[in-house]
């Protein structure tokens, strides 16, 4: 839409316009800002990125001499190569996982859903690292419970777990990133109308037939979308990786980024080797925005007409003992151990009354020279990263909603930009882009909550999108026509009806803020660490029981906020079916 | 006196105009209805009187001030209108009765004359009862009264209603048609009405401007817009009726099937050819006859090829004398026969002559 000149040469206009027609010009006050506060945030860490790759470190001239450095050994062109072939393993792990969850919660009559859906959320909510180091518990070689259980049960020598592999690495990523193939696919299942399988049984088609032959090929762009996600997630994975593959001496991405990253500080070479990852994951990332636009027309006709369920008969329970055995090794047997140990004086005890000890929290808590202060910090940056990055999303949102202003989709595209950029990528934009002088944000608060803000911006405009585009632009129109201010709409209507599902989306970044590693472990300072920092100093040379404590502090914290979102999200929805009225 | 002057506004999206040259005055008290289909510019034109959106052509002045121009736009919380919209736009989060006072509270009324006008205005829409209610517990007729009674209550200078009775079922929006006229007549508030809506404009309107692809295509009122339309499209949007091509010859036109003395067709006077429009209930449907009647009547001569009874009426189509069709709407009693060989009567008073089309 053009904005209205202030120009005025209509003298006969009256004073009262005049002041009103000024009033218009703070929009694209408020577009510049907001645009400048983006290119800070989201572009210009991508630009220095970009830009470092071709700088020589000494003397600040143009080279690709990093990148020669970058790949010119074997073990760094390797770690690609493995990294790769990691991100297609775990993929096709997770869906093994995934997608017969996700069609026995949707598609079929089995018991216990409920218990399942929250069993998923949970395995959803956990730091993939505190996964790791709870099967470090379980399946480290020698010590771990279901080898030393193997060797009980069995009698056999040594048990043939070997949680420190290739192998290992992958079942522990896959394990906390198949809810994305439940997800993905439950909500394309969820819109496959039964007249679609009717179609299939009238012609002759049987029960199982049909699931193969009509239902999951429906759901395949879906699926095929949400693997592309875990591979993304599983090749930039820096949490598990540094704690499983750094002692199995497997080399991938992440970790040779981090090795570039450590002492000696190699900020150019890094830069050059994170590139060709960046380059893979917009691809990727293109490749499924086109699979489920273009096959997505079935999970897009909106109302998916009336869903019978499949009568599962006799195999119910054990598509159910299928579902309950993933979640026992996601959920309950990690949740088991991480608690035992946290209470334990030494974990390879075992459960005993007399190993029962609470001196791990109290050491975190009140000896720990950090540990205090990094739950502390931990809440603070991932308010302020949520408070700034739904504040900003919102702005963005409603500005582009509401036409506001000239190319506002522009403002709307850099905002989504950070979702293609892995967090490993966005901290060394963000370290070569702020911590250096004449900025010199090294190792503040600042650099980090910044950082958090831009990662999870995306989330945050997502959700700030869909809720102003729930919100009819009349009611705003009614409070303008009636003689209210646009800030008088924002505040007496279009907050109060956003509320809801703006502290949803603050609570969603927060909780994703409270357990980021990749961002986090690039950026710290010595007083700026987090508690997933806090956890990766304590696996070099910290005890397992401390670490564990950690762990659960974390789990609790992130849980707890995960219930009230629950809820809060849960609330929300009944409000809003009442609310829309006739 | 003249409360609203639109002056040759036309609004462009992109290059494609979504309004043309419309031009009106509209009189203090006045009730205005923008008729059309979907797309004919009318909600476009509405929300410029709002200030919702700036013309690109033109200009808008309420009370002889400049309100709109393509330079310069008073924000629509300076214009002292309201408006009802097409979704409500009630509130969700305020109770009736505070949806109905926020507009005085914007206005810095005191809180006692607010509670007291308030009280008044929901005894009028007869929610007294439901005052402290949520809009989610109002049925939709309910809602669309509070949305009524909130856009009123401001005593605005100009009152727009953006197609409000589309979503209500069929008795509520005859119900609500004759309560927004009476609300008219109670409060003489001048009044701009969007509507797609045939029925709606006719029954509310003083004067009716129909518009189609962003054209003004008439404005005149519900009575003139009916018996006179002025352009083809006029006439087949407002009820149904007969073309007819007339050809000069002499003194004469000569249809398909009769002729018309030219100076019967005072408008047409100047053209070698018109068209004209011809009401299916302006044609009267009698037995054959053998001579032709007096006066302002012609009588054509036809047979009826095909007949539907609707209860109230008999449709027929009549196939004259060189094969082309008239349908006339009798009386449900005057009962033909497929094949009945009939006479039509019809008053040359009853046919109009469209502007704008020469074939």
């Amino acid at each position: 839409m053009k904005l209205p000149h202030s120009r005025q040469d209509d003298a006969a206009a009256p004073a009262r316009a005049r002041r009103g027609m000024a009033a218009f010009r703070p929009q694209s006050l408020v577009w510049l800002a907001l645009a400048f506060i983006l290119i800070a945030l989201v572009a210009n860490p991508l630009v220095q990125l970009v830009s470092i790759s071709f700088e020589d470190p000494a003397s600040r001239g143009w080279t690709i001499q990093n990148y020669i450095d970058a790949f010119s050994r074997v073990r760094y062109v390797r770690a690609f190569g493995n990294s790769m072939w990691l991100g297609v393993c775990v993929a096709a792990l997770a869906l093994a996982f995934g997608v017969p969850i996700a069609w026995a919660v949707s598609r079929t009559d089995m018991p216990m859903k409920g218990l399942v859906r929250v069993l998923v959320l949970a395995t959803f909510a956990t730091p993939p690292f505190l996964g790791a180091i709870s099967w470090i518990l379980l399946a480290g070689p020698n010590a771990g419970w279901l080898n030393r259980a193997f060797v009980e049960l069995l009698g056999v020598q040594a048990g043939p777990l070997n949680i420190y592999s290739f192998y290992g690495l992958v079942f522990i990523i896959a394990l906390y990133s198949f809810p994305y193939a439940v997800v993905f696919t439950t909500a394309a299942l969820e819109m496959i109308s039964s007249e679609m399988e009717d179609a299939a049984n009238i012609l002759g088609a049987s029960r199982f037939t049909l699931t193969y032959r009509v239902t999951l090929p429906l759901a395949l762009p879906a699926i095929l979308a949400s693997a592309i996600v875990i591979y993304l997630d599983a090749i930039s994975l820096i949490s598990s990786t540094i704690m499983i593959a750094l002692p199995a001496r497997i080399n991938l991405i992440p970790l040779q980024l981090w090795e570039f990253f450590g002492y000696p500080l190699q900020l150019e070479v890094a830069a050059a080797y994170s590139l060709p990852l960046l380059l893979v994951t917009v691809g990727l990332f293109f490749v499924q925005q086109v699979i489920l636009g273009r096959r997505g027309y079935v999970t897009l006709t909106g109302k998916g007409g009336e869903r019978r369920l499949i009568k599962l008969g006799a195999y119910r329970w054990p598509v159910l003992g299928f579902c309950l055995a993933i979640l026992t090794l996601s959920v309950f047997l990690p949740y088991l151990v991480l608690l035992q140990a946290a209470l334990a004086k030494a974990w390879a005890r075992g459960p005993s009354l007399g190993n029962l000890t609470f001196d791990n929290f109290a050491h975190l808590l009140f000896q720990h020279p950090h540990a205090a202060q990094s739950i502390v910090n931990t809440f603070v940056y991932s308010s302020a990263a949520a408070t700034f990055a739904v504040a900003l999303a919102l702005s963005i949102a409603y500005i582009v909603k509401r036409k506001l202003v000239p190319f506002a989709q522009a403002l709307s595209i850099v905002a989504m930009t950070p979702i293609v950029v892995p967090g490993i990528i966005m901290a060394i934009g963000f370290y070569a882009a702020y911590a250096p002088p004449p900025v010199a944000l090294a190792g503040t608060a600042l650099i980090l909550i910044l950082a958090f803000t831009t990662r999870f911006l995306p989330v945050a405009y997502a959700n700030a999108n869909a809720a102003i585009g729930s919100i009819n632009p009349e009611m705003e129109d009614a409070v303008r026509i009636l003689g209210g201010g646009r800030f008088v709409a924002l505040r007496r209507v279009l907050i109060p009806l956003l509320k809801r599902s703006l502290m949803g989306a603050w609570l969603l970044v927060f909780i994703i803020s409270s357990r980021e590693v990749s961002s986090a472990l690039f950026l710290y300072g010595p007083d700026t660490r987090t508690m997933s920092v806090l956890f990766f100093d304590l696996t070099e040379g910290g005890r397992f029981e401390h670490l564990s404590a950690l762990g659960v502090i974390l789990l609790i914290t992130v849980l707890f906020f995960v219930t009230c979102g629950q809820l809060l999200i849960g609330r929300d929805f009944m409000l809003r079916r009442g609310g829309s009225g006739g | 006196m003249t409360k609203l002057k639109i002056t040759n506004v036309g609004r462009d999206y992109g290059n494609t105009p979504a309004v043309e040259d419309f031009s009106l005055d509209i009189a203090d008290g006045e009730f205005i209805s923008l008729l059309g289909p979907s797309g004919c510019g009318k909600t476009t034109m509405l929300r410029m009187i709002a200030g919702f959106i700036e013309p690109s052509r033109g200009t808008i002045a309420l009370n002889g001030q400049m309100i709109s121009s393509p330079s310069a736009v008073l924000p629509p919380e300076h214009r002292s209108m309201s408006m009802i919209f097409q979704s409500y736009a009630i509130w969700p989060n305020m109770t009736v009765y505070q949806n109905v006072a926020f507009g005085l509270e914007l206005r810095k009324v005191p809180a006692s004359e607010i509670s007291r006008r308030v009280g008044e205005m929901l005894e009028v829409v007869q929610l007294t009862v439901q005052a402290s209610r949520y809009p989610a517990e109002l049925s939709g007729g309910q809602q669309q009264r509070v949305a009524l009674a909130r856009a009123v209550i401001v005593q605005p200078e100009v009152l727009l209603l953006d197609e409000p009775l589309s979503n209500l079922d069929a008795n509520l929006r005859e119900e609500m048609r004759l309560e927004i006229r009476r609300m008219h007549n109670e409060f003489k508030i001048t009044t701009v009405y969007v509507t797609h809506d045939q029925a709606e404009a006719m029954v509310a309107s003083d004067r009716i401007v129909v518009m189609s692809k962003g054209r003004v295509e008439q404005i005149a009122s519900p009575r003139e817009i009916y018996r006179s339309p002025a352009t083809r499209f006029v006439a087949s949007f407002i009820g149904r009726t007969n073309f007819l091509t007339g050809r000069r010859n002499g003194a004469a036109f000569e249809f398909s099937a009769f002729k018309i003395p030219s100076d019967r067709l005072p408008s047409a006077s100047e053209r070698d050819q018109v068209v004209v429009s011809l009401r299916p209930h302006s044609v009267g449907v009698v037995p054959r006859r053998a001579s032709p009647p007096d006066g302002r009547l012609i009588s054509i001569d036809g047979s009826v090829v095909d007949r539907a009874y609707f209860g109230d009426h008999w449709d027929y189509s009549i196939k004259l004398a060189d094969d082309s069709m008239l349908i006339a709407s009798v009386e449900p009693y005057l009962e033909y026969q497929i094949g009945d060989n009939v006479s039509l009567d019809i008053d040359l008073e009853h046919l109009s002559v469209l502007t704008d089309a020469t074939t």
